[in-house]
Formats: C-alpha cells, structure tokens, sequence
C-alpha cells in the first residue's frame, strides 16, 4: 500500500491495527532466550505531565542544537467522555526490530547492533542521503545534525547505556514515565511492567515491530501517525 | 529531497542498492564497534563501572551538587562538569535531595553507592532516579549566555536608553556611595549621604521616619541564604524599612493575614483531592518530587483528583482520565466553589463531629490529635459589648484567663473553659450570664458558619462559579468519603480579588473532615530547617547576628499598620475631619507583605515620599507585578525623583534596564546558596558553595563581583554595623570578620551542619567525588579543625534535611513534618482590622463577595458586563519563569504564548485560531497577542500564561562601550498581560489592582473586552 495512502486510512480511521494488542508480549517472547540484550523503552503515558524534561536533558546530553530533537512530546487536547484532556506523547526512534531505515541505508553507515539491539548512524559513514529518514514510518526521529553533517536520531543514549548508565531522559524524567532495560531479562524492570500491562506500539501496522512500548495509549491512538517535528503551539 | 518525493519515486530502492554497492567498505569499520562514532556530539560519561561494579569517575569531568534557580523551587542538583574547560556539562537531580526522592536517601550513603544507585545496573536508577524538569535541564546554558553582564555598567544617555558604560568595580563603589555630578544631570545624593540623613523623609508624614529610609531594597526571598545576606544589609545594619519581594504579586501573603493557607496535599496516601488554580508537579511547589508523586498517586485505584483552574494544563492526562479530570471554573469565584462545598458538607452534616467537638488543646493531646478547631468556640455577638465579635473569654467569664475561651460542654449545656476535657456543642446561638450577672448574646464558631455559608443559594453558587450543581454534590461527598485522606490546596495562593478568602474557606473545608496534618491529608511541615528552631544564623558555632543591628524608625512606604495612628489619621480627628477613607490603602495584615510593586507606587505619588536609592537585585517587578510598570515608569526614569538606582543581577531585565549603575551578579552553581525545597515535604535546604568559576568581573583584590561583594563593600565604606572587622562573634565570644562571601557563608554553613546532632564526617573520597576538595581550603581559613568534617560533609550531600525514618507517626505526619496549630472557623484576630476606606471592621468568618475596588465599588459597576464580557486569567506556564527566556532550549521549545479560549467564545467574539486580538482593559490599557481556541479553556475566560512578551532579558539591543549587542529575536515572543493590566480606579494617583483584604496584587479575574485587529 502506497504511504500517504495508509496514513490517510488511518487518520479517516479506517484502519485497524493488523498485530496483536499487546505486541510488546510478543517481543518478550521471542527474545528471552536469545542471550543478547534487547534494549528497550516503556513510557508509561498515565505518569507523563508533559514537562519536556527529556526533550531537554537529551538536547544537553547530546550535543544537539536547542532545536533539533531526538525526542520531542506530542501535546494536544483530547475529549473523554465529554471531558477535555491533555495528551502527551513522547517520541522517539523507536529503535525497531525490523527496520526500514537499515534496509535502505546505502553506505551501512546506520544499522542494528547485535550486542543489544540499538539502531546506530555511523557518523565516519553517513552521507546524509536522507534515505533512512525517507522510508522510516516515524516522522521526524530522523534529522540532520546541524553539527556533523550527518543523520543524527535517538540511539537510546549509546554512550551511556553501553557503559551500564541509563539514557537521559529517562534518568531525568520526573513522573518516572519513561523506563528503559533489557527485554531478554524476565526479571527486569522493563519486562515485568510489559507483562503486566497492555502496552501499545505507535503505528504496528507499519511492521517495523518499534521497541519503544507506551501504557496508557489507545488503539485508536496508537494507529495515528505523530511527527516528532511538532508545532510547538503547546505552552501550558 | 522531500520525504513525499522520495515516495513517489519508484527507482528509489533501485538507487539505494547501487549507492550501498559503491560504498560498501565503509561498513567494515563497524566492527570495531567505536561508540563515539555514533555518539560524536554526545557526551563522554561522568563514570562508568569496572566488571565487579566498582564506580570509576571520569578523569576528564567532575562531579559536584548546587543548586538551581530555573525557577523559585530551588531544587538541589547534581553537575557535571569539563575538568579542561570549566564548563558545566549538564545538571541532573541529587538523589540525597528531597526535591528529587520521595523520601531522599540517608545523608550516611555512600556517595559511591548514591551514584550507583543512579545506574542501570540490576534498573537501580529506575526506581532511585533523581529527576530534573525540563526547566532544569536547560538552565546549563544561563552562565554563557551572550546577554549576560559580567562587567560593571554605568548608564550612557537618560535611564532605559540601554546604552552602557563598562567602569572599574572601584568607580562603581566611589560613585554609588559619594554620590556627585554622576550622570551629568546634576548632583545625585549617594547611598552614604542618604544613610547619614536622619531628618524626616517628609515632614508632611512624620510617621514615616527619616531620610534614610528613603533607601528602597527589592530581591529575591527564594534564594533565601542570599536573601538573608542582603536583608543584613538593609534591614539589620541599614536599617530601611522598605525592602520588597515578588511574594505579594506572585500570590503568597494568605499567611501575613494569618491564614493558614493549605500548602501540599499529601497524595501518597490521598484518595481524594481537590487541586484550586494549582497543577502539582507543573508550576510552584517544586516539580519534581510532585510530578513523581501524583505519577504514584494515578496508578492506584484509591485515587482521584480534581484540577479546577480556569485552563486545563498538561497533567491532566487523558491516560489518567480513570482517576483525574480537569473541571473549568470562571477565574476568581473559587470561594464561591468552596463555599458550595462547605454548604453540602455542613447542611448534610457530613462532618467530622469528634474533631470538630473537641473544644482545645487538652482535649486534642488528650485524643491524640495534632489539631483542634474553634468550631465550639463562643462568639460574643451583643454589639454593645466590649468583645463584639471576639471570642468570650474565660476571664469574663470567670473561668479561667484571657487566652482561654469558652465553649458549651455537651453535657451539660452550662459554658466551661475551653481546656476543658469534655466535648462541647458545635451549634448553640443563645445567651450566656456573665458573674456581674448581666447576660451576653453569644454563638459558636460553626453555628456563624453555617449561617455565613448559606447566605446564598446552592444555585447561586454554581451559577456563580459556573460548575454544575451535581458536580459541586459529587465533589462534596468525595470529599467527606475517605475519612482524612482527603484534601484541597491551592499551593501558596491565586492572585484573585478575594485569594484570602478562598484560602480561608479552603483551610475550613480541610477542617470539617480533620484533614491537617493527617497522613494522606493536608501537609504544613514543608520547608526550611535554617529558620524555626535552629536559627542557623545565629547557632550554634556563630552568631553572625551578632553586632549593632539599626533600629527601624517609622512606618514603611507600602503602608504597613495600623492607619488609625497614624499622623494622616490624628490631624484629621484632631481638624474635626472624618478619617475615613484613608488618602492612600493600608495594609492591614498581621506582618509587612513587603510589596514591592506598592513600594513603587508610593515612590510615584511621593507618598510618604520617594525614594532616593533604589537597590534592585534578582527581582523584576516591572515585569512580575500585574500594570505596576504603567504606573510608576516614569517616576523611575526621572533622574530628579529617583537619584540612583542601582541593579544587581546577572542580564539586564524590564526593570533595571533603567538603572544607572550596573552590579554584575552570580548566577547559580556560580553561588553560595541554601534555600529550602518546596513542597518536598522534607525540611531541610539544599546548601552549596561555587562549583565553578564565576564569570563576573574581579575586584582590585580578585573577589568575583555579585551582590554580596558590593553590600560589604559599600558597607565598609558607610563604616556600617555587620560587615568589615569585627563583623560578629563566635560562641566563644571571638570576633570575626567580612570582607567577602564566604566570610559569611563558610561559618553559616558550619551552624547548619552542625545544627541539633552535627552531621558526620566526609571520607577523603568522598570530599574528592563531589569536588569538595576544591573548596576545602576556603573552609579550612575559617573554621576550627573540628568544625571542618561536618560542613564538608554536607557540600558533599548538596545539603541537610531533618533525618527522619518515616514521614508518619501513625495517621499523622511525623512530628518534625507537622505544625500543630488551631483550624479556625472564626478569626477575631481579623474582626479587628479596619478597612482604610471604609473604616468598617473586616468580618470575622469567610466571605464570599463579588471583586471590589479599594473604595467598595464592584469591578462590575465601573467596567460593565456588556462591555468587558470575559475576565482575564493568567497562569504559569511550564517551561517558563521570569528568567528562563534566556535559555535558547526553552525558546526553542516555543517562542510564544497565545490569547487562549473557549472555541464557542471565539466564534461569537468573531477570533478563530491565529487570529491577532486586542484585549483591552477597563482602564484603557491593552495587548495584542494570537488567539488560540479549543475547548481547553473555561468559557468566557480569556487566559495567557505567563513568561513571554519580554523587552528586555536579551530580547533589546544594548550597547555597552559603543559596540551593539543585538537583541535575539526568539525572546521577545508573545505576550505579557502584566504590562497592561489594570490598576484600581478608585485610588487617587498612581495605584495597583490589589486584593480586597491582604493588599496583594491582582492577577485573574480582571474584566477584559477583547476584538480583532
């Protein structure tokens, strides 16, 4: 199916999500035994007040100019039972298990590490074709870096998850919202919230199968397309 | 190439397969698996672990706590900083901090283990993260910012043209306190003619003192360690009594009327709570520790809260829909809501009887509670006796002493002293026979209530404001169905006309269910250890208060006391004239709600006088005080009103871009700094020392300039009391003395360490951990060897909170968390006050009125309904505070605010989104801004957040030296309200719209007209 085609399927509502409810059990399932971490993100939405702490912290953490994000939260306002509501939405790469970006990269330059599942840009080998952030389903977790020339996203804060710290916007998140770990470890923290509640992925009909999970998220929600390139209109 | 286009080419993947062919050695490298290849503009981590877990510290960075001031939480933090440059990396939360734990951990952990208790080993960090807000995080780049002043400035041309001079910090000194042709103007009074002038300020006032009280001193109360320092200065050892803060235009004077206010909700037991004009977690009370708790608090299913603000703000989270809701109120009738409420609760008696019964204190040790009401209190209403509308007390009765009241045993029916162990009726209105056998008409507490309360119709009320009659029903039994894990709070008030009010009615709800200081309930223990009972500036190593203190002659310039004996009054009765209204508003509360804004306005109608010297440091009333700046502007441009004026700070912001003399001050982690942290139910400060260098300009004898270098320098040169030699002693009666800051801090930071049980000692490893060996020889030239270990100790915490194992002591909080007071349904204490204008006396019990001017006029008699149909409400948006524009990652995350409203209004007004609107006020003045319309606002509410529209803060060029710092575009976005709102028409002269009974300024509930343009 032609791109535009679906997204204005899924915003007309026509379309339904063709993967389990709870793909994140899923996940679980298949990674357990395979030995090597499975590095993933769970946002917890009903902890979430919006406060931009991770936008921020990430921006700091990694070098990128105030206005270019590696995450961002989508804000809007939302009825429930006749009840306005606001809606936060963080975003990110969702550092997916089957990815498209890797699959049209021309140089390698990004691609899935094997040691813990992290979707990197090899910045000595990108040529910022653009190719990745073309075909990724996720709008806006892929952007130039106004500093290096080359394609910059959310790699789960490498520099410090690969040396047994967390990411920083999870370290920095004040409603502990975010929570990040190994989905091949049944013990860990990441693994039991996702046993014990349905999470949702943004978008699983893209089946890109993402590894950042959301709690609190609606189907219907969860089949909207969210840009991480938002519009800033959001100051409350 | 555009991402659509890409999808329209159907030879793409073909393209990308040729590419991946030609390119394909460049993928080997991968192998070597160098992470700064994906990581190059990240930063290297502060500490990594060896295979056994052992922490090892980056060589290239260091760690160290401070504080931050992103907004008035103060919350203590965490640095990482570059070993090379000196730069701050990034800031994060300090997990011994109670601003960022639920109860913070231990201050004897391990640093080593308080640092892995952060990591991801075994998800450590997940449950032990110590969070910073979005604010927070971005506050890293303040210290560089291109707009910061870091020299010594002297104006160039009139005040407020922004054109600078850089002078030597000596000249600056010279200049300020000699005084002289400074400016070419003519001759301008220095600070040291000023001090020495101790004839009458006006002769035609007095009451108001001499001369040198014509020094105004405006600051910052949040940086409280700071704060006490410059009130040293001008209070103590000045002995001015001017000296203003934000707190009376920010919202927090409930208490200096001697309301007790409701402050935190204790939501991690709450089951029910009421959130007034107040997003936990999102503005005030400090964020981080609330956002977590109320984030704990919407995963039980024992839970539910309300947020009833005329806006609904981003924690009210549709995915929390189960067990929060945003309910819309018009802006300015919450007493009406919570008088409805009280209306149920009592009328439906769903009261808590036995706590209300219980008569005093006795009874309340005896029953072990924490709190007791005067609900059984009698009143005497019989208008001819001497204690009309007081409590009848025990002496008149002949039971027992003054302070005793007396209260209807339930018994017996007969009057007994309130200490009695009996309880006592809650409704009695009746007489009562005094020994001199005479009779007294008298009537409880709760029976005047109740009558208060139903003056009006529960549908007057709803109507009122604008919730449904069912609604406010539901509420009010949610209220009364969780026993006292309920609560409703405001946090440090709404500036509304009647805030004092609301804040009143708010206190009693708390108090029908016995919800004060209960565990699940009403919190009063938050805040600060260095004030109550350990006086750390005066204990118990030194007493830096030591020394000659000034005594405060006359009354100060915003009118704080009693109007009836005061000269104006006195001539007046004594030419036959009738006193009221007075020519000016008093203040009546029980202490100086020391407004700077009122202080300002004073200044303009030189009454009691103006100001000669004017002392502004890290305040910006201009731009925080609601239509002060229209009112008093030109009083302050005019060199001949106001001789000098000299800021303080570290950007040059709407207020002191009209200074004459420029201090370059601190920003923090530049700072000695101890404050309290907000709403972390934890007593205790966050205490830091420099942890970088200061960017500010040196002194001839290498001190960084900020604020406290130049009071003591000044202050050495006027030869005052406090500073120089002999400055204060310690125990043993030694003098010492201040020559710099950390003459005064280093010993006020050995008090606090050593306050109650001293703190223990700091490993050498720890003190090199947290980069306290940096510091430690400025500790080591000034404190005994034995005093050293503990004050160390605390810097390498970022702190001292009181130690406690538990925030409870069964169903209350614990002990040291509680404050044991009297919930008042009836204050005679506020019976006494006089109205200024009307020389009427203020009421005893809560009341519910419509918004008035000072004079009693209804807003709605002069700025009619059909005129001005919406009402203006403000709110405190999240990511920005009076500083925060100058962070270009908060800017970058919106540049502008909005005009934002119900869709239906709009539609009618003829706005729709992104239209440009006029809203005027009945004053004539008015903004511009963009409107934004949803069904997020209240309906005919008009609401604009605050921390936009900036002229000043980076937003105007500035010229310093000739050269032109050009004014960056991002920080002047949208709106501030405050510039244009309106002042009180009834007020001869220059005046501020300003709540009915406190004296606070007006913020919401302002009647606004609005239209396109």
């Amino acid at each position: 199916m032609d791109r535009r085609k679906a997204i204005q399927l899924m915003i007309g509502g026509a379309a339904i999500s063709f993967v389990s409810a709870t793909p994140a059990i899923a996940a679980l399932r298949e990674n357990s035994q395979s030995g090597k971490k499975h590095l993933a993100m769970l946002i917890d939405l009903r902890r979430c007040n919006g406060c931009k702490a991770c936008v921020t912290s990430c921006g700091v953490e990694n070098g990128n100019r105030p206005n270019e994000h590696r995450t961002q939260v989508f804000q809007a306002v939302a009825e429930q039972d006749g009840k306005q509501y606001a809606i936060n939405l963080p975003l990110l790469c969702n550092n997916c298990e089957e990815p498209s970006c890797v699959k049209v990269c021309p140089t390698g330059a990004t691609f899935k590490r094997e040691q813990d599942g992290i979707i990197v840009v090899d910045a000595t080998s990108c040529i910022n074709c653009h190719f990745c952030a073309m075909t990724c389903p996720y709008d806006g977790s892929r952007f130039t870096n106004s500093d290096t020339g080359t394609i910059d996203k959310c790699n789960f804060c490498i520099q410090r998850t690969s040396q047994q710290l967390l990411p920083a916007c999870v370290e920095s998140c004040p409603g502990a919202a975010r929570v990040f770990g190994d989905l091949s470890d049944p013990d860990s923290v990441i693994s039991q919230l996702l046993t014990k509640h349905n999470a949702l992925v943004i978008q699983s009909e893209k089946n890109t199968k993402p590894n950042v999970f959301y709690i609190g998220l609606t189907q219907e929600e969860a089949s909207q397309s969210y840009s991480l390139n938002t519009d800033k209109k959001w100051q409350r | 190439m555009k991402r659509r286009d890409f999808l329209k080419t159907s030879s793409t993947v073909a393209a990308a397969a040729t590419l991946g062919t030609s390119l394909a050695n460049a993928t080997e490298t991968k192998q070597k698996d160098d992470i700064s290849r994906y990581a190059p503009t990240s930063l290297k981590p502060e500490y990594t672990f060896s295979p056994d877990g052992e922490l090892i510290p980056n060589p290239d960075q260091r760690m160290a706590f401070s504080m931050c001031y992103g907004c008035y939480s103060t919350c203590s933090v965490r640095a990482r900083i570059d070993n090379n440059t000196g730069k701050i990396l990034r800031v994060a939360g300090n997990p011994y901090a109670p601003s960022a734990q639920e109860l913070p951990l231990n201050l004897n952990t391990p640093v080593r283990d308080a640092l892995k208790g952060l990591s991801a080993i075994e998800d450590l960090g997940l449950e032990g993260r110590a969070a910073l807000c979005g604010r927070g995080n971005a506050v890293v780049d303040a210290m560089k910012d291109p707009h910061r002043i870091t020299q010594c400035l002297k104006r160039v041309g009139a005040r407020g043209e922004n054109k600078w001079q850089t002078i030597s910090y000596e000249q600056m000194i010279q200049e300020v306190t000699e005084g002289g042709n400074l400016f070419g103007e003519g001759h301008v009074d220095g600070l040291k003619a000023i001090y020495n002038n101790h004839a009458l300020a006006n002769t035609a006032y007095p009451d108001f003192g001499p001369g040198k009280n014509q020094l105004l001193a405006t600051g910052s109360s949040s940086q409280a360690a700071r704060k006490g320092f410059f009130d040293r200065f001008h209070k103590q050892s000045w002995g001015t009594p001017n000296i203003g803060t934000k707190s009376a235009y920010c919202g927090v004077v409930t208490g200096a009327m001697g309301i007790t206010a409701p402050y935190t909700a204790d939501i991690n037991h709450c089951e029910y709570a009421i959130y007034i004009g107040h997003s936990p977690g999102m503005t005030g009370d400090n964020r981080n520790i609330s956002a977590r708790r109320l984030a704990n608090a919407l995963e039980r299913d024992n839970f539910k809260c309300v947020i009833v603000d005329p806006i609904l703000r981003s924690n009210t989270n549709k995915a929390s829909h189960k067990n929060s809701e945003w309910l819309p109120i018009r802006p300015g009738a919450d007493t009406a809501l919570v008088f409805a409420l009280l209306q149920q609760v009592i009328n439906k008696e769903r009261y808590n009887e036995r706590f209300l019964a219980i008569p005093g204190r006795a009874l309340a040790d005896k029953r072990g509670e924490v709190n007791y009401s005067n609900a059984t209190h009698l009143v005497v209403k019989s208008e001819n006796h001497a204690l009309y509308n007081q409590f009848l007390t025990a002496a008149a009765m002949g039971l027992g002493d003054q302070k005793t009241r007396v209260v209807i045993d339930k018994l017996t029916g007969q009057p007994v002293a309130n200490s009695s162990l009996g309880d006592a009726r809650l409704m009695f209105e009746g007489t009562v026979t005094l020994p001199d056998g005479s009779e007294v008409q008298v009537e409880t507490s709760m029976s005047l209530l109740k009558k208060r309360i139903n003056e009006k119709t529960p549908e007057q009320y709803a109507s009122y404001c604008a919730i449904p009659l069912e609604k406010i029903a539901e509420m009010a039994t949610e209220f009364t169905s969780h026993g006292r894990r309920v609560a409703i709070t405001h946090y440090t008030g709404i500036s509304v006309p009647d805030t004092s009010q609301m804040a009143y009615a708010m206190g009693i709800l708390g108090t029908m269910v016995a919800a004060h200081n209960a565990k699940g309930g009403m919190n009063y223990g938050t805040g600060s250890m260095m004030g109550g009972k350990y006086k750390v500036t005066q204990s118990p190593l030194y007493n830096l208060m030591d020394f000659e203190q000034a005594k405060i002659v006359g009354t100060n310039a915003e009118r704080f006391g009693k109007y009836e004996q005061s000269h104006e009054y006195l001539e007046k009765v004594r030419q036959g004239l009738p006193p009221y209204p007075a020519n000016e508003p008093w203040i009546v509360t029980n202490r100086a709600i020391g407004h700077s804004g009122a202080f300002l306005v004073a200044h303009a109608n030189e009454s009691p006088y103006h100001f000669k010297a004017w002392i502004n440091w890290s305040a910006n009333p201009f731009y925080g005080c609601p239509g002060l700046q229209n009112q008093v502007k030109e009083s302050v441009r005019d060199p001949k009103k106001l001789g000098l004026f000299v800021a303080v700070d570290a950007y040059i912001n709407e207020t002191n871009q009209f200074a004459d003399y420029f201090v370059p001050d601190l920003v923090q982690y530049e700072q000695w700094s101890m404050a309290r942290m907000g709403a972390s139910l934890v007593k205790g400060e966050s205490a830091c020392a420099p942890i970088v260098e200061s960017q500010t300009v040196k002194t001839a004898s290498g001190q960084p300039v900020c604020m406290e270098q130049f009071l003591i320098d000044v202050a050495k040169r006027l030869e005052m009391n406090g500073f120089g030699e002999q400055a204060f002693s310690d125990t043993h009666g030694k003098r010492h003395p201040i020559h710099t800051p950390e003459d005064y801090y280093v010993p006020l930071y050995a008090n606090l360490a050593h306050a109650g049980t001293p703190l223990p000692s700091a490993t050498e490893d720890e003190i090199k951990l947290t980069s306290v060996d940096r510091l430690a020889p400025l500790f080591k030239e000034r404190l005994k060897q034995e005093e050293l270990g503990p004050t160390l100790f605390m810097l390498t915490r970022g702190g001292r909170y009181e130690p406690l194992d538990n925030l409870y002591d069964g169903e209350f909080f614990h002990k040291s968390m509680r404050s044991a007071f009297e919930c008042k349904l009836y204050d005679e204490n506020i019976a006494r006050k006089i109205h200024s204008h009307s020389g009427k006396h203020f009421d005893g019990l809560p009341v519910f009125d419509e918004p008035r001017f000072w004079d009693g006029t209804a807003y709605s008699a002069l700025w009619k309904k059909d005129e001005y149909p919406f009402v203006l409400a403000g709110f405190k948006s999240n990511l920005r505070s009076p500083y925060s524009v100058v962070l270009p990652r908060i800017t970058a995350l919106g540049e502008e605010n909005f005009i934002q409203m119900h869709e239906d209004d709009a539609r009618k007004a003829g706005l729709k989104n992104g239209d440009n609107a006029r809203v005027k006020f009945g004053t004539g003045t008015s903004f511009i801004g963009v409107v934004q319309a949803d069904k997020s606002v209240a309906k005919g509410v008009v609401s604009v957040g605050h921390g936009f529209g900036h002229t000043a803060m980076g937003a105007q060029d500035i010229t310093i030296d000739g050269t032109v710092l050009p004014g960056i575009k991002a920080r002047s976005g949208g709106i501030c309200s405050n510039f244009a709102s309106a002042n009180d028409p009834t007020v001869k002269g220059a005046s501020l719209l300003r709540e009915m009974y406190t004296g606070a300024s007006i913020r919401h509930a302002i009647p606004i007209a609005i239209e396109k343009v």
